[in-house]
């Protein structure tokens, strides 16, 4: 017999595909957008636990100098190739050194060993976020920011002032210039971002990426043949 | 006094291979003796009284496979057979390669802080500049070719990276990026690292030699063996032997209680040898309880949570060992660091953190503890414990001192750092220590009040989840730790008097007390332990202690003296010399090696120094001889001279190696 208190559950329709991907936040119609990372409480308590090594080698001796040394042995070694000018070797050591420096400081994320000690703390963070454990206006860091203003003077002094030649330089100082500047500490600007999540309950932050190496890969009905699925029922 | 060697020693002859097979027959065990008798003779330093032939079976007890006389082993190396053979007099009762045999009084020293004399903080040495830029370029050079090869490796060579490339919709197994390290330039030196060891790591050591065909990525074993001078061992006082008292109390422990007591020590795990054991523990150390830990690393990593929790401040030391931080972080207190051994910084982040309480809500810590290590194993640098305990006065925290290193190594009768600067150890909230490294065994312990202990005892994950330690690690910890403090022989029974005197109480049973730091009263050790005399009067302990502080003061102040620049305190038995340059650490684990006396060593590197930093790290032990620390400084002498490591002392004030080996004694006496 029939009971009244039986369940009435709403009809469930499986035939349709999806509409949307699993998404844990909604799609941003801005195609830049600047963003906070590395706050997580259990990553600021691992940062704490120990000491980077990865970024305490600017503290120490002879870390300021070999700046100017390498800058030296630069300027040599283009100066030596035929055919070049002092004005493009100028222009040259300057736009190296902001890109080298820039790659190093500002691009490449995380630390280069992968210890257990500190379990992924720094994954998101740029060398330049992780110097003096991500304190303002310390001594390193003005070292870091006087190098690219001063061989940019001296690159354009000794280039004439070329118009040219001072639009490029001063266009690269600017783009190595603001990462170093403290509002954008942590911050990061992406551009046209995807806003697919793994799954519902990952933690993310807002524009979720699991690795870098991560494939992207998107699962929709398609996948869930019935070749492939060993139960048919 | 060094060992005359019959041919000039060549820093590049290589020390053929031996092998260790077993004798033919007597008949050829007769014949070597007696060629070794004709050989120490012509050697012989002219005594009359020496009698070198007999004494060598003096110096080689029982007869085993490695001590046995071998027809084709040359003795040229020094490592098997004194380089001063015994008197007639002297008996020694340990293996010449597992402990080193010394007879000579005056390489003994006392390990005891003279008061007044100020505890250096930790010291950065100063090379001259072109070494920090030669480090420099050399770390660019290596991670510019680095990244370059894996670039290019990547798209022309995709074979051997399959597993840091993306494929078949799987993402890596490793990153390429943290592994970037592991595979470019630690790869680079491995044959440093991870070498294949047998044997007892005593004195010397049996390193199984390997070669690569790959560029590192592979190692193979050659089939031979090499025996080396093992500089590299935590062997402090020299209790790792294969024979000896303990080893003969181990014996008779597995007899008597198997391998294994199958449990945990709160489910059925525990027997009286553990009570006994922790018991004998609190007493050396001299707290009320102690409690035992079956793994050093879990000892910290299993007790600091049930110590401290959220709401707590932990203060520890920038240079704090792993475990410690992986007990702190599971415990999730919140940790400030201060500036290594830096007491003035310690200070003021003490100021900082009572003032300001905890992070948002500013309300008071409900605890504050500091954790420091007694001696800490890269620096090599001694805990300033007059001063912390003065703080601790002033500020009121809780102290943990975690004395892996230090305990059986330090302190006039190897009670650890609070004996060496001569301070009750009740000023201490928490001691810890481990077993491997001064006492041959395995394992470490937390010492305390007994209400902290009771409390530990149920709520550290270790009592519930770990097993329990074995019977024999305890007996071994128990043999050693009787040899140390050395043991009080019974008190003779008292009859009981037939004459009742009332004006004199009745003879009582005498009540053995035990004083620290003292003797332990013989009814505190298990009943069918039988230690030989000399171990059970703490004589051989005593020596053992004392040769440990004079090896260590002698090496220390002799690679200064000859002008390395070396970290830490000269009483610490490990003595880390700074090479600088990642290129020359191979190069100089390889010249060690490589010589008719090979010496083995461990070479430390990014990124667990400071960049520039990359060092050699030297620990000394009380089984080495007076020759032994000799032929060390004689080795890093040459090889110093060869790859420029000289930037301590300036070339006016060093002295040459000759008068540093015959001055030993004036030389450990000085306070560096």
């Amino acid at each position: 017999m029939s009971r009244s208190t039986t369940i009435k559950l709403p009809v469930l329709n499986l035939a349709e595909p999806p509409k949307h991907h699993i998404r844990a936040r909604g799609r941003s119609n801005s195609i830049v957008k600047v963003e906070h990372v590395g706050d997580r409480v259990e990553e600021v308590l691992d940062r704490n636990a120990y000491i980077n090594r990865n970024a305490d080698w600017v503290n120490a001796k002879g870390a300021w100098l070999i700046h100017l040394v390498l800058i030296i042995c630069g300027k040599i070694c283009l100066d030596t190739i035929p055919g070049m000018t002092h004005n493009i070797s100028w222009t040259l050591v300057n736009l190296l050194y902001l890109a080298i420096s820039y790659l190093m400081f500002h691009w490449v994320t995380g630390m280069p060993f992968g210890d257990n000690l500190h379990s992924g703390a720094y994954d998101e963070l740029t060398m330049w976020e992780q110097i003096d454990d991500g304190a303002q206006y310390t001594p390193a860091k003005k070292w870091l920011i006087c190098m690219p203003i001063a061989l940019f003077l001296a690159s354009t002094h000794y280039t004439n002032y070329n118009p040219w030649l001072f639009a490029i330089n001063l266009t690269a100082l600017l783009f190595v210039l603001i990462p170093k500047l403290p509002q954008l500490h942590r911050q990061r600007v992406r551009f046209m971002a995807d806003e697919t999540a793994s799954g519902m309950a990952t933690p993310t932050t807002p524009s979720f990426s699991s690795g870098i190496s991560t494939p992207l890969v998107e699962i929709t009905q398609a996948d869930f043949t019935e070749s492939q699925l060993k139960y048919t029922h | 006094m060094a060992l005359s060697k019959p041919s000039t020693p060549s820093m590049f002859k290589k020390k053929s291979g031996t092998s260790l097979s077993a004798m033919a027959s007597a008949a050829s065990y007769l014949s070597a003796l007696s060629q070794a008798d004709a050989r120490a003779r012509g050697q012989s330093n002219g005594s009359p009284t020496s009698t070198p032939a007999l004494s060598i079976s003096s110096s080689i007890t029982s007869s085993s496979q490695d001590t046995v006389l071998h027809e084709e082993e040359d003795y040229a190396d020094g490592l098997v057979l004194p380089a001063r053979p015994p008197t007639s007099e002297q008996v020694f009762n340990t293996v010449h390669t597992e402990f080193g045999h010394c007879a000579q009084e005056e390489y003994r020293l006392t390990s005891k802080h003279t008061p007044g004399e100020p505890v250096p903080g930790h010291v950065d040495a100063d090379p001259p500049y072109y070494i920090l830029f030669s480090t420099y370029i050399s770390y660019l050079i290596l991670i510019v070719l680095g990244h370059i090869r894996d670039f290019l490796g990547k798209r022309f060579h995709a074979a051997s990276y399959h597993h840091l490339i993306p494929r078949n919709g799987y993402a890596p197994l490793n990153s390429d990026f943290d592994s970037f390290y592991t595979r470019r330039l630690k790869t680079r030196m491995d044959e440093c690292f991870s070498q294949p060891v047998t044997g007892v790591a005593g004195r010397t050591i049996v390193l199984l030699d390997r070669m690569s065909p790959d560029y590192n990525h592979t190692q193979l074993f050659t089939g031979t063996r090499t025996r080396a001078l093992n500089i590299s061992s935590y062997n402090y006082l020299g209790f790792a032997q294969a024979r000896g008292g303990c080893a003969d109390a181990v014996e008779d422990s597995i007899k008597r209680y198997g391998v294994s007591t199958c449990g945990s020590r709160l489910e059925g795990g525990a027997s009286d040898l553990h009570a006994n054991t922790e018991a004998l523990v609190a007493k050396f150390v001299g707290m009320e309880d102690a409690l035992i830990c079956s793994m050093g690393f879990a000892t910290n990593s299993t007790y600091i949570p049930a110590l401290v929790g959220k709401g707590c401040l932990v203060i520890s030391d920038e240079l704090n060992h792993a475990s410690i931080r992986f007990g702190v972080r599971i415990s999730g207190a919140s940790v400030r660091m201060f500036k290594h051994n830096d007491m003035n910084s310690l200070e003021s982040l003490l100021r900082e953190v009572i003032s300001q309480g905890q992070p948002k809500t500013h309300r008071p810590w409900k605890k504050i503890l500091l954790l420091v290590e007694g001696l800490y194993s890269m620096e090599g640098t001694l805990l300033n414990l007059p001063k912390i305990i003065e703080l601790k006065k002033k500020y009121k925290f809780y102290l943990y001192v975690d004395e892996a290193h230090s305990i059986g190594a330090m302190g006039p009768h190897g009670r650890g750092v609070a004996d060496y600067f001569g301070i009750n150890p009740r000023h201490i909230d928490i001691l810890m220590g481990t077993f491997t490294k001064s006492f041959g065994a395995a394992g470490g312990y937390i010492a305390g009040d007994k209400v902290i202990i009771d409390h530990l005892r149920v709520h550290g994950h270790s009592g519930p989840y770990a097993e329990a330690m074995t019977p024999p690690v305890l007996t071994q910890i128990i043999a050693s730790m009787a040899s140390i403090m050395g043991v009080k022989p019974p008190a003779p029974a008292v009859s009981s008097g037939h004459s009742l005197r009332l004006t004199s109480p009745a003879p009582s049973v005498q009540e053995e007390s035990y004083v620290h730091p003292g003797p332990v009263p013989h009814s505190a050790l298990p009943t069918w332990l039988n230690l030989p005399p000399e171990l059970a009067s703490g004589e051989e302990g005593a020596t053992r202690l004392r040769r440990l502080a004079f090896n260590s003061r002698y090496l220390h102040n002799g690679l200064i003296k000859l002008g390395f620049i070396t970290y830490g305190h000269p009483a610490s038995p490990i003595v880390p010399l700074l090479l600088f340059n990642p290129g020359k650490m191979n190069m100089f684990h390889r010249m060690m090696k490589d010589r008719q006396t090979p010496i083995i060593i461990v070479v430390v590197a990014y990124p667990a120094t400071p960049l520039i930093t990359s060092r050699v790290r030297f620990c000394v032990s009380a089984a080495h001889t007076k020759e032994d620390i000799d032929t060390v400084l004689r080795t890093c002498d040459e090889v110093g001279d060869v790859l420029d490591l000289k930037h301590g002392l300036p070339r006016s004030e060093r002295w040459p190696i000759d008068e540093i080996t015959s001055k030993a004694v004036e030389l450990a006496h000085m306070m560096k």
